[in-house]
């Protein structure tokens, strides 16, 4: 069994509840989000060592042609992401989490906390997964050039730590790298997402790679020890809604000077598009078996209005955070000129997206991933009243300049204001 | 006759005065019932409910026809019936049956007159989050709930009482009510105030219209969102628009979540135990019994079903 855990530190939301036997609500909620005919095999039925196996074998499978160099096609790697997927559920099964465990969720201080339920989805994103999984490699390569052993933190991992496990998974497989080298320490919120996890890193017999798994808050989260590199991904599209900046300002204080941060760097933009072109008519022949791009069409259709930010590990911790009046903090970010010579502007939305340089050759662009899609921002209305306004609405006009601040309380995200206004 | 034999008749056309009927009939002062079917699917079926609870207790009953005053005057005479109350009828009465009573034609209207005068007093006081319902005894003018005032109850709900709990209240207040009205009627100690002057501050109880149900999340409060589903529980509930369409809410209750500058209708937690908690204006309910086309849920339940998750925002219309 795991036996290496930590749960002092930081602030724990809720005590962990454990089902000593299979909650027939809990397997059903699995089963459902499951929808294949795979979980209808009662996984009990499935002799342990043979579910291991495939288990070590999916998850080895997503990075092993990270490490090994070989070109594997986007729809061979959907299939192996689908198959790690429904491994990790089985895993997940095995944790016997507690219904209201596996599905609560809410939002918190400085962000939204999914249920483990609802985060399980991660492993099945191809590119999210492929760019955080070459840069952390080739960072590894790195750091390990210069000293025999690295500890790496991941906080906000959820119950399946996507973006680190199967390159451990692959290390393992392939004889790389050992235990003596890298140590981690895996770090939620969700007493779920780490009891998962717990399951899921004694399944893959990665349990020497671990340090601690800790149930705690990491926007107060203090390391017991220095850390080399920091892995950190919690947003959502339009880098909206959980705690990845409140995160990151927290713990870079304890990266150490010749470490380095996983996303490396973050840029968040601003576009002005035409809704359909951009969101219908561009995918009407796109094929599922390749990754989202954004046509040439599209792209030349678009007003790129600019960088509203760019988040590393210098200038997060540089970023002067601002507490309002009823408590709310916020950063300022970039302001950004709306072009005064377009007559097109009131057919067009605010799009916000972001785009992510994980680590030297690793790169995330905007449509590739479920969080580098671009957010509508429906409240900036610009050369147009809206029908039916409502109270948060930006009446802007062409030539205005928007300045955008973001929100860390609660659900984060940007909120524009018009500049000087 | 002498005063103690008075005759009552009652004017309705609900159960709700089951209770006083079957008081005033144990106390042999019944002098029959003058009943109404409502043509509303829900009011008639109560109607015709009380209908076969009156042929069950042998009581001399006459459906009431406003377009044949006549029919009912020689009826009620024939029942010698010299006292009337009026209670949950739906129909305002002509200047010709009032005169018949000579000032003793009463209703019972729910609330502290002329406060919340209309059809639906519970249902606006409730929403209003009023914890006392004031039974009131008033002479029948031709103007509706605005005669003199003869007596008054004090009924308090409890806190979690609905709709038609409060009602409940309010049929097991009213024999008590009209027997110490009879016998002050009967000592000649009844006293008959007019109504204070209606003031801006009195509030209109008028019929419930479907936009009066629908929720705007930025518009109302933690406790309005709740004193509404108390309100609606079970006749109307609350209409809340979301993306797999309308919902009814039946029961909420106030919640202590923070919302963190969430904006209004923001799904902020979903939670075995303490519920789907959404944002409102000023703080956060549980939406704890919901009704949707495809049944009736614990809003907890309804949500993780229908792949809701926090950090949704939910439709205002």
């Amino acid at each position: 069994m795991f036996a290496k855990t930590e749960d002092n530190s930081g602030r724990t939301p809720f005590p962990e509840h454990a089902a000593a036997e299979p909650d027939p609500i809990t397997q059903s909620l699995l089963n459902q989000s499951l929808r294949q005919q795979l979980m209808q095999l009662n996984s009990a039925e499935i002799p342990l060592s043979e579910r291991l196996q495939q288990l070590r074998q999916s998850f080895a499978s997503l990075t092993r042609h990270l490490i090994t160099g070989t070109q594997v096609a986007y729809k061979e790697l959907l299939q192996l992401h689908e198959q790690a997927y429904e491994q990790a559920m089985m895993s997940l099964q095995q944790a016997r989490l507690a219904e209201e465990v596996l599905t609560n969720q809410f939002v918190h201080a400085h962000g939204l906390v999914l249920s483990p339920l609802n985060c399980s989805r991660t492993i099945k994103d191809v590119s999210r997964i492929g760019a955080f999984g070459l840069g952390l490699h080739q960072l590894i390569g790195q750091q390990l050039e210069n000293q025999s052993s690295i500890h790496i933190l991941y906080p906000a991992c959820g119950p399946f730590a996507p973006l680190l496990l199967p390159l451990l998974s692959s290390y393992q497989a392939e004889g790389l790298y050992s235990a003596e080298q890298i140590q981690v320490t895996l770090i939620d919120i969700h007493s779920g997402a780490t009891q998962a996890l717990k399951q899921l890193v004694d399944d893959l017999g990665l349990q020497d790679f671990v340090r601690s798994v800790v149930t705690a808050d990491a926007c107060f989260y203090e390391p017991s020890a220095a850390v080399d590199i920091l892995l950190l991904e919690a947003s959502h599209h339009g880098f909206s809604r959980e705690a990845h900046f409140s995160i990151a300002k927290q713990l870079l204080p304890s990266l150490k000077p010749e470490g380095a941060m996983v996303p490396s760097r973050i840029t968040v933009k601003a576009a002005l598009v035409k809704g359909q072109q951009e969101f219908v008519e561009q995918w009407r022949e796109s094929n599922v078996d390749q990754p989202l791009q954004l046509s040439a069409d599209a792209l030349a259709d678009r007003i790129e209005l600019g960088d509203i930010w760019r988040l590393d590990r210098h200038s997060i911790l540089d970023t002067q955070v601002l507490t309002l009046a009823d408590g709310q903090q916020v950063a300022g970010c970039n302001t950004l000129a709306i072009p005064a010579d377009r007559d097109d502007l009131a057919q067009r939305v605010l799009v916000i997206y972001s785009e992510f340089d994980t680590f030297g050759d690793g790169r995330l662009d905007q449509y590739l991933s479920g969080i580098t899609h671009p957010r509508p921002d429906l409240s900036v209305c610009i050369d147009f009243v809206p029908r039916s306004s409502r109270p948060d609405d930006l009446l802007l006009k062409a030539g205005d300049s928007i300045a955008f601040f973001y929100r860390l309380t609660g659900l984060t995200g940007f909120m524009p204001l018009k500049a000087g206004g | 006759m002498s005063l103690s034999a008075q005759g009552v008749v009652v004017f309705s056309g609900s159960c709700l005065s089951l209770p006083l009927i079957v008081s005033l009939q144990q106390a042999g002062r019944l002098a029959g019932v003058v009943y109404t079917i409502s043509s509303q699917p829900q009011q008639q079926m109560d109607s015709q409910q009380l209908l076969a609870n009156l042929q069950q207790l042998g009581v001399p009953a006459l459906q009431y026809n406003p377009t044949n005053q006549d029919h009912l005057l020689a009826e009620l005479d024939r029942w010698r019936a010299e006292i009337g109350v009026v209670f949950s009828f739906g129909h305002l009465l002509p200047a010709s049956l009032i005169d018949f009573f000579g000032g003793l034609l009463m209703n019972l209207h729910a609330s502290e007159l002329p406060d919340f005068r209309g059809s639906m007093p519970v249902y606006w006081q409730m929403r209003a989050g009023y914890e006392r319902i004031v039974l009131t005894l008033h002479q029948v003018a031709e103007a509706a709930d605005s005669g003199a005032i003869g007596l008054q109850h004090f009924i308090d709900l409890h806190p979690f009482d609905t709709f038609q709990s409060a009602h409940i209240r309010l049929m097991n207040q009213a024999p008590a009510l009209v027997a110490e009205a009879l016998a002050l009627l009967q000592q000649g100690n009844l006293q008959w105030q007019p109504q204070r002057e209606l003031a801006d501050t009195d509030s209109q109880a008028p019929a419930v219209k479907p936009e009066d149900l629908q929720l705007h999340w930025d518009r109302y409060s933690d406790r309005q969102v709740v004193a509404m589903a108390r309100a609606g529980n079970p006749n109307f509930g609350v209409n809340i628009s979301t993306f797999i369409g309308p919902l009814q809410l039946m029961q909420a209750s106030v919640s202590t979540q923070p919302c963190y500058g969430a904006r209004p209708g923001t799904v902020l937690m979903i939670d075995k135990f303490r519920g789907w908690v959404i944002a409102t204006r000023d703080g956060s309910v549980s939406l704890d019994v919901v009704i949707h086309q495809s049944g009736y849920f614990s809003g907890y339940q309804f949500a993780i079903a229908n792949g809701f998750e926090a950090g949704m925002v939910l439709n205002s219309m």
